[in-house]
């Protein structure tokens, strides 16, 4: 689900961006803020970061003796993006293995849900193969599932989340 | 079999034929087939079901397929609720793989971190992406790509027209124990009945007498603030 985050950071700038007025300074913490995030991505605590809403403070800055820049503490509030063990969710199927399907949810990109975790649900081979159940409610490309988490794991790595989805449950499956 | 025991290492006592298979190559393999079967292991207690140690089955094995082998007998039994040999047998596994799969949002979030709807992600993200195309000209600010998958989540899942209705009408459910990460995923997912509440957030069963009278008539509230698609 999304969270909004109250955080402290610590924005480097770099002397040349430091103007006179206030609201040039403001502004360019804004855009090493969001330009932090775009790096960092993610979290294992908070997960993905998705946007920053507001600038609640900003510290004295002290300049640094070698390089001249600036770093700044800073206190903002912003929005990420993060699964948690029995949330539901909906993912948009991507692509179909024979022992599988990849989902997309939101900012997460390659979420496997086994089929063993698909109860009823068997494979159909074929130019566009997809999961079938007894009920012909079929489970194939860029139809929307709605599944529960089970389990998430943080790669620090690849500075992501991997989880493990299943349909094993009521009102679980693809949805229209 | 004794061959293993001969080859001067013991294995876990906990070990499954599938796994004592594993260990049937040479020596130096066998230890680190059995190392990787136990940190395979340990892997996949960390990544699945953290709380099945803690509920004291049988097949208490942390191995895949102790795991899988029940929640398919849960599916069934919430399915078709028939055959009382079956909802008996099943029950005690049941219920505590329902207990395993229930929201701990709150104990897991740090301080300073409070949980939204998509409903109300999606109205603070559309604000930001509208900021952001008046600031476009001048602006040096890279938008991540995490942002614009996420805008495009939150829309799909914004079900109705006006956030902070939908805010006010579920926080009557909080006088009855229900947390706000509960609150959130009921608002996510849209539900139409009561039954369904209660099947998708399943650490409510618990609250279910006290909460089926309330829920309804939160559940007519939500239905007249859902936006017509």
């Amino acid at each position: 689900m999304f969270l909004k985050v109250q955080l402290p950071w610590n924005v480097i700038i770099p002397a040349d961006s430091l103007g006179a007025e206030g609201l040039m300074l403001q502004k360019a913490i804004v855009v090493r803020l969001w330009d932090d995030f775009a790096c960092k991505k993610a979290t294992k605590d908070l997960g993905y970061f998705i946007a920053v809403t507001t600038l609640e403070s900003i510290g004295d800055g002290k300049v640094r003796q070698n390089t001249g820049d600036v770093p700044f503490p800073v206190v903002f509030s912003g929005i990420t993006f993060k699964m948690f063990r029995g949330e539901i969710l909906e993912g948009v199927v991507h692509k179909i293995l024979k022992h599988g399907v990849f989902l997309r949810c939101g900012p997460v990109q390659n979420i496997y849900l086994s089929h063993l975790k698909m109860p009823d649900y068997h494979y159909v081979p074929g130019e566009n193969a997809i999961f079938m159940n007894d009920k012909h409610s079929k489970i194939e490309k860029d139809v929307v599932v709605r599944f529960i988490v089970i389990g998430t794991k943080w790669l620090e790595a690849e500075r992501e989340f991997q989880a493990l989805f299943s349909l094993e449950g009521d009102y679980l499956g693809p949805v229209s | 079999m004794s061959e293993k025991g001969g080859k001067g290492f013991s294995l876990p006592t906990k070990t499954t034929p599938k796994s004592a298979l594993k260990s049937t190559p040479a020596s130096a393999t066998a230890r680190h087939d059995d190392n990787s079967a136990k940190s395979k292991r340990g892997r996949k207690v960390q990544f699945g079901m953290e709380g099945l140690p803690n509920l004291g089955f049988n097949f208490s094995s942390p191995k895949s397929d102790g795991k899988f082998a029940i929640p398919v007998g849960k599916g069934d039994w919430a399915k078709g609720g028939k055959g009382e040999k079956v909802v008996n047998g099943g029950k005690a596994p049941v219920a505590k793989e329902a207990k395993s799969l229930e929201l701990r949002v709150e104990q897991e979030l740090p301080e300073n971190v409070k949980c939204l709807m998509d409903c109300e992600a999606a109205n603070i993200l559309e604000g930001i992406q509208e900021q952001m195309v008046m600031l476009s000209q001048d602006s040096t600010i890279k938008l991540p790509e995490s942002f614009h998958l996420g805008l495009q989540y939150a829309k799909t899942r914004s079900y109705y027209t006006n956030p902070q209705s939908v805010r006010r009408v579920l926080e009557a459910l909080s006088k009855y124990g229900v947390s706000y990460s509960e609150i959130c995923v009921i608002a996510n997912t849209c539900p139409e009945t009561v039954d369904e509440v209660f099947a998708l957030v399943r650490s409510l069963e618990a609250k279910k007498s006290r909460l089926s009278e309330p829920l309804k008539d939160v559940l007519d509230e939500l239905g007249k603030l859902k936006k017509s698609t």
